[in-house]
Order: C-alpha cells, then sequence, then structure tokens
C-alpha cells in the first residue's frame, strides 16, 4: 500500500485527571489505516480500546483530556496538538474546530458503532424516525427523500419487511436488529471509515455470524475501511487485515492478521492467544494469563507487562520498550528481540513470588521452582 | 419412552463405564428433571385476556390468556459429580430453567426430583432446608454482592441464614473459603468495589460454597470476564469440584467454555432441549442441525481458516406462539420434505431456499420469472408443487408477500413432519456406546429398538 493511509495516528496521548492522580488511559498511540482495510485494535478491559477510538473522534469530555498528538484524516487535521513545559496544551492552527468535527467528521466521514445498540437508540422514537433525522441533518434532504433512503438503508442492512418495521419502536426489534439499525446509520452517510467499538459483543454467536456476513458484503460493496475493536480474537481472525494489540494504555503489537496468529512476537499476544477456550478441540484445562491487569494509575515500570509476562528480566522492570519492527511489516514492543539492544539475554530471568507476581529472584526467599 | 422428551441414559451407560468421564458413580443421579415446564401469562392485568378478532363482519371476542413458554418439557438427569454443560442462545430459556430447579420460579408442569427426593412441591421450612444443597452463582459479579456488606459479611450471610456456628467459627470457614477459592483470607475485611470481575465472581463461588452444596447451578458465571481472567475462575472451578466433589450445571453461551468444562452437554432452543449428550460425541459428531449450526458460527481463531465459518439465518421465533412440531424447522437447513410430493434433494434444496427467501422477505417483488430464474433454474418441479409455487410468485410479483409466505408454507411446510410432530429420539453414539437424545426427525430411523 504505496498510497498515502486513510487515517493516520500519531502519538496521542490521552489521560483522565483524578483524585488520586493522572491515568494515561491512552499512551503515545500511533497507527495508520488504510482504504479499504479493517484494522483490529484488540485487548482486554482496561487496556484502553474505548478510550483510543473515542480520542478519534475527539470525544473524550472532563475529566479526560487528549494532551498530545496528531491525527490526520483525508488532509483534514482532526487534532494536532503538544504539550509545553508547563504542562499547557497548544493546538495547531490547521486543526478542525469543534463545529467542524461535528459537521465535516463525525457520521460524515468517519461513524461510530457501539457495542450496546439499546444505548445508542432513543426507546422514544421510531426507528425510522430517528434514521430518518440523522439523514436529514448530514445529508440535505427533505423529509420525504429522507425516509426513502431510509427504509431503503434498512433493507439493505437485511431487515425484512422494511417499510412496516420503518414505524416500529427499538424495544420491538432484537438485539441483532437493532445493530443492523445502528450499521445502517452508521452507512448512511456513506463514509469511508467506520470504527465499530464490540459491535457484536453482546450478540448471539449466530446473530453475530450474520452481523459479519453483512460487514463482509459492505466492504466489497463499498470499499469501507474499519477500526474493528474487540477483544475477542475469534472476530479479529474473521475480518481484520491488520490488528493493533493493546495493553495498559499502550500498543504493544502491530502485524497483519496471519502473522499475529502464527508468528506471535509479543509474550502477552501469545498469552492471549493461549487463554481463549479453543471451541473446535477439547483441551481439558485453561491456560490463564497470570495475575491481574494492573490499573493504571499504578502502570508497572518498565515494560507493562512485565509482572505477568512469563519471559519477563530483570532488565524488563527498568527499561521501558517502544514498539520497533522486529520482522517486514510486524512491530513489537519487547527487549527479548536484539533490535532493542537491552543486554536481555545477560539479564537474570524475574522469578514468581506469592502474589503470582514475577519479581527479582533475590526478594523472593525459596522459591517453589515455578515455569 | 414417551414422546414427550423423555429420555434416559443411566441404562445404556452402565455397559461403557468410561463414555462420560465423570466419577466411578455413574449411575448416581443426583439431579432429575422430568417434564419440567415453565410458562407466563404473557399480560397482567384484567382486561389483558381479551382477544377481539376481526375478521368477521361482528368482531367476535375470546377470552383466553396467552402464554411465553419459556421452558417447555425439558427432561434430563445430572449424576454426581459431573458437569452437565447447558447452552443456547439469548432467550432460549436456559436462566429460567436453572431458577425454575432452585424453587425460585414455581413450575408450571413436571417434576425435579433430587438424591431421588421429589422437591418440586416442597414448601416453607423443608424448601429452606433442600436449598442448602442447591446454590447459585450469577452471570453479574457486580450486582450479586452487596456492595455496603464486607467480603466476609457476604460469604457468612448463607451460614447466618440457616443458624450454622457461631460468629467465631462463621469468621473462621469465611476466611477458610476464601483461602479455597484463590483469595486471601485478609480479604475477609474489605468491600466489593475494591475487586476486580474475577476476584468478585471468586468471592461469589466462596458464598454458594459455604453451605456444602452438592449442587451448583452456574448461570453464566464467566461471561462478563476478560478471556485471560476468565480462564483463571474455570480453572478454579474445576479444582473445587475435585476438592469438594461438587455437581455443576454449567449455563454458558459460549461454546467454547462449556467445551472445556463438561461431560456432557445439553443445547437448547426456544425452551426445548434440542440434543443431550457426551460432549466429545456432540461436539465433534453434532447431530440435530441447531447444535451444528451453532458450532459452524463460531468464528475460529485462526485467519487460515476463515471460510469454515457458516451463518445460520433467520430469527428466534417468540415463545409465546413457538412453531408447531419441532421448533427449529423455520430455519432448519434440514427440513424434511413433505411425502406428498416426491421431490429430490436439489429440487426440495432450491425450493427450500425460495420459500425461506419470501418469508423472510429477503428479495424485492420482481417478476415471477426473474425468482425462478433466480432459485428453480436448475430444477424441475413436481406439476402438483409447481402450481403453488407459480400463484405464490404471482402474488409475491403482485406485492402480496405475505399471502405468498403463507401459501408457500401452506402447501410445503406444513405437511411436513417437521412442522407435524414433535420430534423426541433416542439414538446411538458414535462416541462410545452411550446413547443420547436428538429432537430431530432425521433421527427417527436410527433409535434403537428395544
Amino acid at each position: 500500500m504505496t498510497q498515502d493511509p486513510l487515517l493516520s495516528v500519531q502519538n496521542v496521548t490521552t489521560q483522565f485527571v483524578t483524585e488520586e492522580g493522572i491515568v494515561r488511559a491512552v499512551d503515545d498511540l500511533s497507527f495508520d489505516v488504510h482504504r479499504g482495510e479493517t484494522l483490529g485494535l484488540v485487548g482486554e478491559s482496561g487496556a484502553g480500546k474505548s478510550v483510543a477510538i473515542r480520542s478519534i473522534m475527539r470525544l473524550i469530555s472532563s475529566p479526560g483530556e487528549i494532551v498530545s498528538g496528531t491525527i490526520t484524516y483525508k488532509g483534514h487535521v482532526i487534532l494536532d496538538r503538544s504539550q509545553g513545559p508547563d504542562g499547557e496544551v497548544r493546538d495547531g492552527e490547521a486543526m478542525l474546530s469543534e463545529a467542524e468535527m461535528r459537521s465535516k467528521i463525525r457520521g460524515r466521514e468517519i461513524a461510530l458503532i457501539f457495542q450496546d445498540p439499546m444505548e445508542s437508540l432513543n426507546p422514544v422514537f421510531t426507528i425510522g424516525s430517528q434514521l430518518r433525522e440523522f439523514i436529514e441533518i448530514n445529508r440535505d434532504l427533505s423529509n420525504a427523500e429522507a425516509k426513502a433512503e431510509a427504509i431503503e438503508l434498512l433493507r439493505e442492512v437485511g431487515i425484512p419487511e422494511a417499510e412496516s418495521r420503518y414505524h416500529e419502536y427499538p424495544h420491538q426489534f432484537s438485539g441483532g436488529m437493532r445493530q443492523r439499525v445502528l450499521i445502517a446509520m452508521a452507512l448512511a452517510c456513506k463514509p469511508d471509515l467506520i470504527i465499530a467499538d464490540e459491535p457484536t459483543t453482546a450478540l448471539d454467536v449466530t446473530v453475530e455470524g450474520q452481523i459479519l456476513d453483512l460487514i463482509e458484503q459492505l466492504k466489497t460493496e463499498y470499499e469501507t475501511s474499519f477500526i474493528w475493536v474487540t477483544h475477542d480474537m475469534g472476530v479479529v481472525a474473521e475480518i481484520c487485515d491488520r490488528v493493533n494489540v493493546m495493553y495498559l494504555g499502550e500498543l504493544i503489537e502491530q502485524a497483519p492478521v496471519d502473522e499475529l496468529f502464527h508468528e506471535t512476537k509479543h509474550p502477552y499476544t501469545e498469552a492471549l492467544l493461549r487463554s481463549i477456550p479453543k471451541p473446535h478441540e477439547t483441551t481439558g484445562e485453561f491456560d490463564p494469563i497470570r495475575g491481574i491487569m494492573p490499573d493504571g494509575m499504578n502502570a508497572p515500570s518498565g515494560c507493562r507487562f512485565h509482572p505477568r509476562c512469563p519471559d519477563a528480566r530483570e532488565v524488563c522492570m527498568s527499561v521501558h520498550p517502544d514498539l520497533r519492527e522486529i520482522d517486514d511489516g510486524q512491530n513489537a514492543a519487547c527487549l527479548k528481540y536484539d533490535v532493542f539492544d537491552a543486554d536481555y539475554d545477560d539479564s537474570p530471568p524475574l522469578v514468581v513470588d506469592e502474589n503470582g507476581e514475577r519479581v527479582p529472584a533475590e526478594t523472593v526467599e525459596s522459591v517453589g521452582g515455578d515455569d | 419412552m414417551t414422546a414427550s422428551g423423555e429420555f434416559e441414559t443411566g441404562d445404556a451407560n452402565r455397559h461403557s463405564g468410561t463414555a462420560t468421564g465423570t466419577t466411578d458413580s455413574t449411575d448416581d443421579v443426583l439431579l432429575k428433571v422430568d417434564g419440567l415446564s415453565k410458562h407466563f401469562p404473557v399480560e397482567s392485568g384484567l382486561f389483558s385476556g381479551l382477544n377481539v378478532s376481526w375478521d368477521g363482519r361482528v368482531p367476535s371476542v375470546g377470552y383466553g390468556r396467552e402464554y411465553l413458554k419459556a421452558v417447555d418439557d425439558v427432561s434430563f438427569e445430572i449424576r454426581r459429580g459431573e458437569t452437565l454443560g447447558l447452552v443456547g442462545e439469548s432467550g432460549c430459556g436456559k436462566s429460567t430453567l436453572a431458577r425454575t430447579i432452585l424453587r425460585l420460579l414455581e413450575p408450571s408442569s413436571g417434576s425435579i426430583e433430587f438424591e431421588g427426593r421429589d422437591i418440586t412441591t416442597l414448601g416453607g421450612e423443608d424448601l429452606r432446608q433442600q436449598r442448602r444443597n442447591m446454590q447459585m452463582v450469577f452471570q453479574d459479579p457486580q450486582s450479586s454482592l452487596n456492595p455496603r456488606q464486607k467480603i466476609g459479611q457476604i460469604v457468612e450471610e448463607p451460614l447466618k441464614t440457616h443458624g450454622l456456628l457461631d460468629d467465631e467459627g462463621r469468621e473462621t470457614r469465611a476466611r477458610e473459603l476464601l483461602e479455597r477459592v484463590g483469595l486471601d483470607s485478609d480479604h475477609y475485611n474489605r468491600y466489593p468495589h475494591e475487586f476486580s470481575g474475577g476476584q468478585r465472581q471468586r468471592v461469589n463461588l466462596a458464598r454458594a460454597l459455604a453451605l456444602d452444596p452438592d449442587l451448583i447451578i452456574c448461570d453464566e458465571p464467566v461471561a462478563s470476564l476478560d478471556v485471560s481472567i476468565q480462564a483463571q475462575v474455570l480453572n478454579t472451578m474445576t479444582e473445587l469440584q475435585e476438592e469438594f466433589g461438587l455437581t455443576y450445571l454449567f449455563i454458558a453461551h459460549d461454546l467454547s467454555v462449556i467445551r472445556q468444562i463438561s461431560d456432557r452437554v445439553a443445547v437448547m432452543y426456544l425452551g426445548k432441549i434440542v440434543e443431550l449428550g457426551n460432549k466429545e460425541a456432540v461436539y465433534e459428531n453434532p447431530k440435530h442441525p441447531y447444535t451444528k449450526a451453532l458450532l459452524d458460527s463460531i468464528p475460529v481463531p485462526d485467519p487460515r481458516k476463515r471460510s469454515e465459518r457458516e451463518t445460520l439465518g433467520g430469527d428466534l421465533p417468540s415463545p409465546v406462539n413457538p412453531p408447531s412440531g419441532c421448533r427449529f424447522r423455520t430455519r432448519c437447513p434440514e427440513l424434511i420434505a413433505p411425502d406428498a410430493y416426491d421431490f429430490s434433494d436439489a429440487e426440495w434444496a432450491a425450493l427450500r431456499e425460495l420459500i425461506r427467501t419470501i418469508d423472510r422477505q429477503l428479495v424485492e417483488p420482481s417478476p415471477p420469472e426473474a425468482l425462478r430464474r433466480q432459485f428453480l433454474n436448475d430444477v424441475d418441479l413436481p406439476a402438483a408443487a409447481d402450481e403453488s409455487v407459480e400463484r405464490a410468485l404471482e402474488l409475491f410479483a403482485d406485492g402480496e408477500p405475505d399471502r405468498a409466505a403463507e401459501l408457500l408454507s401452506e402447501s410445503f411446510v406444513a405437511p411436513s413432519v417437521c412442522a407435524r410432530d414433535v420430534p423426541s429420539y433416542e439414538v446411538d453414539s458414535t462416541n462410545g456406546t452411550e446413547a443420547r437424545f436428538v429432537a430431530c426427525h432425521r433421527y427417527a430411523e436410527e433409535t434403537p429398538t428395544e
């Protein structure tokens, strides 16, 4: 892909100021989305996935704040912000205003689909009127034209009897059908990029299958790009072209989907893949990731994954790895690779303490030979 | 056996010995559910049962309440020490079944036996005592813990309710239980909000274990947890099962989880169990078309196997007016052809596709020839069938899709055995010798004759 990326996110940091301290929910995030591709954004809860996509739409509200970074989309500067030494944030001149974001970008150029379709639809208005209103506002069509367009869209996303269901209320739709309505709404302005935040997580597996088929069909029809946020590696394998893996606010691996599954580079990705219960074979036991995800307030020093990492060594406690290219098109943030030149090989391995966390050997007395 | 969905697995199992992978006492039935139903009246209120029909010249008024058949004639057994996985999509009645077994809901009909004792109509103190042996773990670890109680109080609550042990004894027991479920005994004095989702679910487990029950019914215990945490909790549950000799009824919609944790699996659809058997048999050789569809629709976590997923079309029908005969027939890709016409497989497959398309109105109204070309191009239907199809296509072209669908349904679906009879068969399993239950007419001939 030699052409310019559709969306380019560079060094975006978003933080939340709380009474107990500052949480960097998204820390120095950079990635590109190309035309027609589906980019997966993967991670467990608390990884910062949702904050990341809300930052792209500039939908972060107090106490959260995007403190730095640049985001460009088809020549529009969605974000150009830097933080001075005094801690004050400064915006670049070309950055779109809030009004421009609303009139040019959100919904028209980049659409968002949320996880819970019930929360995104107003229960006291009919499906049709909500869809029609959205089209009317964003596409300057007359009332009647917008209605015709709305019915057409409902039909397109596979809602049977679209004309009569146009007059029904959200509660009369099943979960899968509601999600289809939101997809219809996202498609209404023919955006080039759709960001989907766990859109199938709340759905049953057969309904999820129907939605994934629909997305596949729409992708070929409109060449829409997607950012697909999920924690389900099955869905990732199914629809994504490239994948970003997040852990505690940072990207720790970026890879084409096949490499991610078959030439996994980062120990966290590996552990995540191992922990999925396999639907098509009986393994008898589960292989969980040790420990729990630390909260963002007390992010571990060095590599943030080191307390849970089976490959962790002492150097991982002090040196923070950035994302570097390990293989062609595949980046990872792990000191065990030579490109980091961190003396990983000579560093003593960490051992597991009584809390299941990895610590230097000398701090634990008489360790019971774990791993 | 009767056609009511009753089946027994004990007999066949006695010869197999190893088929279930459960404890050696495979015949020791802990829980037996027989013909259990739970129906809810659809609306309440004085006039809710009134039905006014405007069909004739004078509207006819009737009175008769409609019922939502959340669980309908369900029978199964759970043996001591085993895990029975109950899987199905939302709205299939899994949770209602669990609550009815625990008598949190009153059964509409059928019976529940626990250790050979009928508990269907137990009440008052007897029921309270009985509940000591049956505990439940709920899906949402957040809302099932009182935020104002300390962890210790929460775990001690069941002991207090049943007046067991003194204050000191209860504290010792609670601290011990916390350690058993993978928490720290020092967590005794903390509040639920100080814990992560996975830890909260462990507190729920400790509370469920407090009374040393025989059976724990787990309703989606890990559905709200991250995958890495899910695995930790499931491992703990397996360990606890061995340690305390627990029997689990494990309810989940996640087929992958069910596969790893269960000994036997029951698949539920729209209030009924459609397949039940040894886990390996059900997963490796699913018999019921719904089980097959469920397994085929899971996205495989491997990008090299993308093409393997298949999609089940259509929506779940309303449990108020479930389809006659087999409840899955409206979506079933293996719907059996009616005997009246002598369809070849190809003819029936093409026609079935056309019926579904018109029923779900997946295409725009178009001239009959166009639809024929799209669906019936390669087949030559028998003349009698063709006549009905032509009439339906004309109706569809005239903008009467409902009548077209009705006509097709009357001509081809209604006469099918799938619409006429409720299926219930016991078939030989290909894995092992244990018999299994399949509610599908495709297996009518495989039923072993006794």
